[in-house]
């Protein structure tokens, strides 16, 4: 199998990653209840995991949360701001996680910048849109389908000058791309544990600037004669038993980030990225930035084929990728892909030049044998 | 007998500072704080060696440390507060 679809989670990681979940699960009970060895452990684990996330995202430690995914910090985020008949700004890039949220709070959304590959177009939208009636501005920092890095330093200089909170979805940036809370001046970034910070499935982050409402109310091993939740963090977001395992395994992964490196990570994305456009782009339309880097993401369309069955052909072959709307219509509908979507491409750090070539070579292959098969039967 | 804390209310607030403590060559264990702490609010706290309680109440370690309270807990779960 080679694995492209990092983009949707990491299934390659750091073996360090994967002892540390089994220690985990033998030596740490749970976080902040008791007073022995195994509960001291787990403090341990969990208080490392936030201060390296802390020099990674340059927060504090108690200022970043855990949560299972970024949907759910998301959730969190969007929830304490947004309420019914509220203005909120996004980009044409959004996914389902912010769309569906705000779709069910009956908020008043307003779409800026649908240009694919175009800060100055979308940063000159933001500009328009955002008007002292806005509530929040919701952002994604990379499009989960098309790899575009939004201008997210100037939209975020934007909403500050005008008193705006912003929320940043950093599902596809944590981990190869720098997300700085205090410079970013964000109230809120979402971001996952399991794609670019290679921790398990079922970790999440939420960096907070400011203090949301919980989602989940219940015990949090302090004040317990309260019949409130805590009002500091990052206890007041996590009510009930923390997901220590994979905790201990994201600590190992973000670790692993740090050693790497995000601009080495970033490199070695975009380079694999090129050159699969550069193998590929006579045979399918790819969606590439020529102006600018693009994240390890490279959608592309072939014409006469349905995206999903070519994934599909694709997957028989041992590659993994995904293809359909990517839970982002927002983002097809932009880029005008929505009625097949695309076929995506997602790279990690644990990819090779030899995985891009060999899965060229086979794209080609399958390619032919369609159109070749296509004209048997029209014949 | 009595025992020294620097209590806080929140796990990851005694964690900071028995970090910061032990950069200035103060160690402490981050425990959950005896139950006679509860009322004043302090569910978490550095449990200190005797011996730096000259050195914490010089306040300077924890002064980059918001939200702590230093107390003597006796065996016999008397309190007194160092200071506030």
């Amino acid at each position: 199998l080679i694995y492209l679809d990092s983009a949707a989670t990491s299934l390659q990681r750091p073996p360090e990653v994967l002892d540390a979940v089994l220690n985990a699960m033998q030596t740490c009970a749970n976080l902040g209840r008791s007073g022995h060895k195994p509960a001291e452990s787990a403090a341990e684990i969990a208080y490392n995991c936030r201060q390296e996330a802390g020099e990674l995202f340059d927060c504090e430690p108690d200022q970043v949360v855990f949560t299972m995914n970024t949907t759910h910090g998301l959730n969190l985020a969007i929830q304490t701001i947004i309420h019914a008949g509220d203005q909120v700004v996004i980009s044409g890039f959004e996914h389902n996680a912010v769309v569906r949220v705000l779709h069910k709070l009956k908020a008043e959304v307003f779409i800026a910048g649908t240009r694919l590959f175009d800060p100055d177009d979308t940063v000159s939208a933001f500009d328009r849109m955002i008007t002292s009636e806005t509530k929040a501005v919701i952002c994604t920092h990379v499009s989960n389908v098309f790899g575009y890095i939004l201008p997210i330093q100037d939209i975020s200089e934007i909403c500050y000058s005008r008193g705006v909170p912003l929320i940043i979805d950093a599902a596809q940036s944590a981990g190869s791309i720098p997300v700085l809370l205090r410079s970013l001046r964000a109230s809120y970034i979402a971001l996952p544990g399991h794609k670019g910070l290679l921790g398990p499935q079922g970790t999440g982050l939420l960096l907070c600037a400011d203090t949301p409402e919980p989602l989940l109310i219940g015990g949090t091993g302090n004040l317990s004669k309260s019949l409130e939740m805590p009002t500091y963090l990052p206890e007041r977001m996590e009510a009930g038993t923390q997901n220590m395992h994979g905790i201990a395994g994201l600590l190992e992964g973000i670790r692993f980030v740090k050693r790497t490196g995000l601009s080495q990570i970033l490199s070695h994305e975009h380079h694999l990225v090129s050159t699969l456009h550069g193998g590929i782009k006579d045979l399918v339309q790819t969606f590439y930035d020529t102006k600018s880097i693009q994240a390890g993401v490279l959608s592309f369309r072939a014409a006469g084929f349905d995206s999903e069955n070519l994934a599909s052909m694709l997957a028989d072959r041992g590659f993994a990728v995904r293809a359909g709307l990517h839970c982002a219509p927002l983002a097809h509908r932009s880029a005008g892909t929505s009625a097949n979507g695309t076929v995506r491409v997602s790279f990690s750090i644990f990819n090779s030049e030899t995985d891009v070539i060999v899965f060229s070579e086979n794209l080609k292959e399958l390619l032919i044998e369609g159109k070749s098969s296509a004209r048997h039967l029209l014949n | 007998m009595y025992d020294l804390y620097v209590s806080f209310q929140s796990l990851t607030q005694a964690q900071i500072a028995a970090g910061y403590l032990r950069k200035h060559g103060i160690d402490g264990k981050v425990v959950r704080a005896p139950i006679a702490l509860a009322p004043m609010g302090c569910s978490f706290a550095v449990k200190l060696n005797r011996n730096a309680e000259t050195i914490v109440k010089e306040r300077l370690p924890l002064s980059s440390v918001s939200g702590y309270r230093f107390f003597r807990v006796g065996w016999d779960a008397g309190i007194e507060e160092v200071y506030d």
